[in-house]
């Protein structure tokens, strides 16, 4: 059962695109998938934040290609999943819509921005294993300018 | 010179170099959960005895260059006490994890190889969280540290003796 906070217009297959800062410091490579991912410490709450920033790619400008979401963002990567994903991680978790948020500059993805909710309810380590159930569905939009080592990730 | 690994030398006074420098560096100096200069103290470690150590900390050396330019948070304490976890269970032949920031400035070291999922992350003021899933049984748990040490080190021995033994992945792991 998802988070009562669920905003069930958002089909489970709308891709949610996350943005990465610091190029690759919250990506790697997992052997297991065969893919470059987000890493699930990408996906920690910051004590400021009502929930994890994400766009909607069913509400970006139409016909933009989701790098769009960097406009202003160099040196990010763009990473994705899905609705379905967040919601399978965990029974609290939701999504809710959150066009233009107040504390972010104005940008042309402004209105496709949501958040992922229901992480700030859960104790460490079921919050750490929502997080990595999300991020082991996730892909990379933006592949890192230079392969990480495939190392044991 | 500082052996990350002796509790002693890590107790003594540090002396800063600058960053680039042709030992292995480490973060062991004042913790801080602000972006800091990439200014860091030698340590030794043996290539022989742990041949993962020097990948390791490269990836931790880019890590900690990247949170400084991009005035992210890295806690060296965090990634330090994720050394000590990870060093204490990992043998010679162990792969090297994959190693990512943490968005609150810990680290997080992963294994996601041989159809076994490890993750253990540390975060500033916190204890080690783990997550294990054995994709190929289904099995799964989740622990802390120090208190799931015996698991924690059990995972570590699987995932290197499935390495050990060329285990083959199942396509369905995609």
């Amino acid at each position: 059962m998802p988070s009562s906070d669920d905003d069930e217009s958002i089909e489970g297959s709308e891709r949610l695109f996350v943005r990465l800062p610091a190029d690759t410091a919250h990506v790697h490579y997992d052997t297991n998938r065969g893919r470059y991912r987000v890493a699930s410490g990408a996906l920690e709450l910051e004590p400021d934040e009502d929930g994890v920033s994400v766009f909607l790619e069913s509400e970006l400008p139409e016909g933009a290609d989701p790098k769009i979401i960097l406009d202003g963002h160099p040196g990010y990567l763009l990473g994705w999943f899905t609705a379905a994903d967040v919601r399978s991680a965990s029974d609290v978790l939701g999504l809710r819509r959150d066009p233009n948020p107040a504390d972010a500059p104005p940008h042309p993805c402004s209105n496709a921005h949501a958040i992922i909710v229901g992480l700030e309810t859960l104790t460490k380590n079921p919050n750490h294993k929502a997080r990595s159930n999300i991020a082991k569905k996730s892909y990379l939009h933006t592949d890192p300018d230079e392969p990480l080592r495939r190392v044991g990730g | 010179m500082i052996d990350i690994f002796d509790p002693v030398a890590l107790s003594a006074p540090l002396t800063l170099v600058p960053s680039k420098t042709f030992w292995r560096r480490a973060w062991l100096d004042d913790r801080t959960v602000s972006p800091v200069e990439p200014y860091v103290a030698r340590i030794m470690v043996d290539p022989v005895d742990k041949p993962w150590a020097e990948p390791m900390f490269a990836r931790i050396d880019e890590l900690s260059h990247l949170a400084y330019v991009w005035r992210r948070p890295f806690d060296r304490q965090a990634v330090l006490s994720a050394v000590r976890a990870v060093d204490r269970f990992m043998q010679p032949d162990t792969p090297v994890p994959s190693v990512t920031l943490t968005k609150l400035g810990g680290v997080q070291f992963d294994w996601h190889i041989a159809g076994i999922d490890l993750e253990i992350a540390v975060d500033p003021d916190d204890d080690p969280t783990v997550i294990f899933v054995d994709i190929a049984t289904g099995r799964e748990w989740e622990g802390q540290l120090p208190y799931d040490d015996v698991e924690v080190k059990a995972a570590l021995v699987d995932v290197t003796e499935r390495v050990r033994a060329g285990f083959a992945q199942p396509s369905a792991f995609v």
